[in-house]
């Protein structure tokens, strides 16, 4: 009897009736329509307004007495179906958690005790029974956190002084015969939901009438016996719901100075579908005797206390809250959302997909020109959100229409920091993403530094080589090469994963910068795979002076950015899924079985470099090892860093080209080398094989 | 492809139907109401577990609401389920949820849940699941030669995947009306 409230527990002699008190019920559209409300219309007024629920009698056997409130509560009438009726409700929604905990709950309480005394005295509810079916909420929304508090009042009347049971509770079929019950059925089926307790005279020839609870103070007059029935929400054997309660005060009071009255018949009326047939046969009645303290059959002035108020689901009396930040937060819903869409991608096509590894991994994208924003926004598909963007210019005019997170508002007044504008494009497509901004010039070989930049300069190396060591994956999207010469440097000495993109006027060059695999196999994945400088013969220089293709990528065909910073994130979340990651064997399209061998990592096959010829939509996948006398990631040059640090970074930026040729032994090689770059390959010549 | 006429007339049929299965599908609207296709029918049902013999019973209350999917032309089933204080349930959380046995293979489930995506419901505007309605046209075309209650049909064959049952008396009632209405193809019956 958890949730009664007036009757002492077991007291020896006479069993005085309880009820068992409502549950609250919130639909999710509820919350969501209060919200709106309060951000709509109620603002700050705190005043109370009109709302109403509904309660069920034809609930399952196990649940609790529930009474409902939905999105239609705030609507002007309620609607019901077939099982519910309506509760007439008050919500005073308070501006602030204190005004919602200090609010005077007996004030209201009483409020709520005189409304339905009055309702009663007047009449009125006998005309209208639904009227005593009432509730209030106290609610406060808490619209940063979305934490809700509430509490419900269900005012019940403490009249008359008792109801005893004078009987066991026994089903409706032991007091009834099957006609009467099909008759009271009937009669129920058609009447109006504000009609949620009604009336049986009894004749003296054992006839019955159903009337109208309206026509109590007549039946009473007439001195016929009669039987209250009532709509019970209630599913329990031995007790009726919540609302029967004020009807009962409603019938005593009415009552109360006819003493042949003392006697009434309950039926609490309960019905259910089962089997496509409408059930009622654990509708209860009830032999009750009614117990007035004298004061109350003598004229009595007193207005009768109110009880009601739901406790906690610990059983305290107190507020309730619920967090529904889940399904409130726009930015945890766009979460949720981008999740699911994932998930999906895993349920449905790659069951073996990684995600989390996926979603943990950190980027720092080096260039946020039209590579780099493409690149993020690839990322960002894929759910990786930590994000850290370096550029060193600023937005353009001519920039927003290929440089995908930028738009006009972004070139104007001089043009926003590239990395700045792209963290606020990235935190705009998605609230969820950790993005932060640098803007910095990335040191370059041959670009001599006078010693007064020094100090700066070695600040922004120090800089990139924490940006490097926080993240997992760098991707080189420079628009010259040589200023991809440290980045690799550093990330192939912190053994990072390495990605690289580079446009030509209609062609592409994507790929992975190898990591040292152990284990023996064949050309492809005995040795390390090479990075972006180990094809060249010579060193990084100037390419002010030396023209490159890298430095052409604002007159390349405007499709090919997207395509080749497409396949860069593509190659990297394969590169991620692969057992062996960033040591995976390279597959190349040199070897006749790259179409048909098993594929290791599930997302497909792992090339080492993915060139594509727009012109002749031609795609080919060459694999080269290291060069052991690359100027970027040879075991010379990386000890030599390491050993060094800074003091041979500056050796190299400061001194010419064959500073590093010398040092890798390129010197030796370059007497017969061609300026021969990544893209100095003809069409008619094979990619096959190593080159 | 379903015409909103179309969907309308099934709709009626449908609720009447459940009228004298009494499991409570109701028509659900709202007052600001936009859309002729946000004509809703809507079916709470209840679940209940204990975690423990003593726990009180974790109580869910299942939603499912049906409407028309503009786009694609046919009806769509929504879903959601929250708790009594209005906190909605989590996915994976129902995934466990609903039981098995609904559905023979465990594999044709995964299929339905593979198309879930989440949209804000049209009325509530509250995050509710949605069954991807790109199967939904082929089926229907395939059920609707052969079937008046083809609305059911669809349902009974999409919602038990999540969680949506059905009761038995469905093919009962529609069965005995079948051969109604074959013994009264004359006086067909307007609703
Ligand atoms: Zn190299």
């Amino acid at each position: 009897m958890e949730s009664t409230h007036t009757a002492p527990p077991e007291v020896r002699g006479p069993r005085v009736l309880q009820f068992e008190l409502f549950s609250s019920c919130i639909d999710s559209g509820f919350w969501s329509a209060l919200t709106r409300k309060k951000l709509d219309v109620y603002g700050l007024d705190e005043t109370a307004k009109s709302i109403h629920g509904y309660y069920s009698i034809g609930s399952a056997a196990f649940l609790p007495c529930f009474m409902n409130v939905d999105h239609a509560s705030f609507e002007a009438t309620p609607s019901t179906d077939s099982h519910t009726y309506p509760l007439h409700g008050k919500l005073q929604n308070f501006n602030t958690i204190e005004k919602f905990r200090d609010s005077d709950k007996q004030l209201i309480t009483d409020g709520e005790a005189n409304e339905l005394w009055n309702l009663i005295m007047s009449g009125e509810a006998l005309v209208n029974p639904s009227l005593l079916s009432r509730f209030t909420l106290l609610s406060f929304v808490d619209l940063k956190k979305y934490i809700y508090s509430y509490w419900f009042l269900f005012p019940a009347l403490v009249y008359p002084d008792a109801l005893v049971h004078e009987t066991e509770p026994r089903p409706i079929q032991e007091a009834f015969t099957g006609e009467e019950i099909s008759h009271i059925t009937n009669f129920v089926a058609k009447l109006p939901k504000e009609q949620n307790a009604f009336l049986i005279a009894h004749d003296a020839d054992g006839a019955m009438e159903i009337l109208l609870i309206r026509d109590l103070p007549l039946i009473v007059k007439d001195n016929r016996k009669v039987t209250l029935c009532v709509c019970d929400p209630s599913v329990r054997a031995d007790n009726p719901g919540w609302t029967v309660r004020n009807v009962l005060a409603m019938f005593a009071y009415h009552v109360r100075s006819s003493p042949e009255y003392r006697r009434v018949q309950l039926v609490c009326f309960r019905q259910r579908f089962r089997d496509g047939l409408r059930d009622v046969s654990h509708s209860l009645v009830l032999d009750l005797r009614i117990v007035f303290t004298p004061n109350q059959t003598m004229g009595q002035t007193l207005i009768p206390k109110a009880v009601g108020w739901e406790r906690t689901e610990k059983g305290k009396l107190g507020s309730r809250h619920v967090n529904l930040s889940a399904q409130m937060d726009p930015k945890k819903l766009a979460e949720q959302a981008v999740d699911l869409n994932l998930k999906l991608m895993r349920w449905r096509l790659v069951p073996e997909l990684d995600l989390p590894l996926i979603q943990r991994t950190k980027c720092l994208i080096l260039g946020s020109g039209t590579l780099g924003c493409n690149v993020a926004r690839c990322l960002m598909g894929w759910g990786i959100f930590d994000l850290t963007f370096v550029d060193n210019s600023v937005v353009s005019f001519s920039n927003p229409v290929r440089q995908s997170l930028f738009s006009f508002s972004d070139c104007l007044d001089g043009g926003k920091e590239k990395s700045i504008a792209a963290v606020e494009a990235v935190q705009r497509i998605f609230p969820g993403v950790c993005a932060t901004a640098h803007q910095m010039n990335i040191p370059m070989p041959g670009h001599p530094i006078s010693e007064s930049m020094r100090g700066k300069v070695d600040e922004t190396i120090t800089l990139l080589e924490a940006l490097i060591e926080k993240n997992d994956v760098v991707f080189l999207l420079m628009d010259t090469r040589e200023s991809r010469w440290l980045p690799t440097l550093i990330g192939a000495s912190k053994r990072k994963i390495v990605m690289n993109a580079a446009l030509g006027f209609d062609s592409y060059l994507v790929m992975r910068h190898g990591m040292s695999a152990d284990g023996a196999g064949d050309e492809t994945n005995s040795k390390k795979l090479g990075c972006y400088f180990c094809n060249d013969v010579v060193a990084p220089g100037n390419s002010t002076r030396d023209r490159t293709l890298d430095q052409q990528c604002t007159v390349t065909r405007p499709g090919i950015a997207m395509i080749a910073a497409a396949l860069a994130v593509e190659l990297l979340v394969t590169v991620l899924q692969h057992p062996k990651g960033a040591e995976a064997p390279a597959d190349s399209s040199a070897r006749d079985d790259y179409l048909t061998n098993d594929i290791e990592s599930p997302l497909g096959i792992v090339p080492h470099q993915i060139r594509g010829f727009l012109a002749r939509h031609n795609t080919v996948l060459p694999a080269t090892t290291a060069f052991d006398k690359c100027t970027a990631c040879s075991a010379t040059v990386i000890k030599e860093y390491e050993a060094r640090g800074h003091d041979f970074l500056f050796d190299v930026i400061n001194s010419t080209a064959s500073f590093l040729e010398d040092l890798t032994g390129l010197t030796k090689l370059h007497a017969d080398s061609e300026k021969a770059e990544v893209w100095d390959l003809s069409d008619d010549e094979s990619f096959a094989g190593s080159e | 492809m379903t015409t909103l006429e179309e969907y309308y007339a099934a709709v009626a049929d449908f609720l009447e139907l459940s009228e004298r299965v009494g499991d409570g599908w109701s028509r659900f609207s709202s007052e600001d109401i936009r859309s002729p296709c946000f004509e809703m029918i809507r079916r709470r049902q209840t679940h209940s577990r204990r975690l423990t013999a003593d726990a009180p019973p974790d109580i869910i209350f299942f939603d499912y609401h049906v409407y028309f999917n503009e786009a694609f032309a046919v009806p769509q089933l929504l879903f959601s389920a929250c708790r009594p204080d209005g906190s909605l349930v989590p996915l994976t959380t129902l995934h466990e949820l609903i039981p098995k046995h609904l559905l023979p293979e465990a594999s044709e489930r995964e299929l339905v849940w593979e198309t879930l995506s989440q949209i804000e419901h049209p009325i509530l505007h509250c995050p509710i699941y949605a069954l991807h309605p790109c199967q939904t046209a082929a089926f229907i075309r395939k059920i609707r030669s052969f079937s008046k209650s083809w609305l059911l049909s669809w349902l009974s064959s999409v919602g038990p995947a999540v969680g949506l049952e059905l009761s038995p008396q469905y093919g009962i009632i529609s069965h005995t009306d079948n051969i109604t209405s074959i013994n009264t193809l004359e006086h067909p019956i307007s609703t």
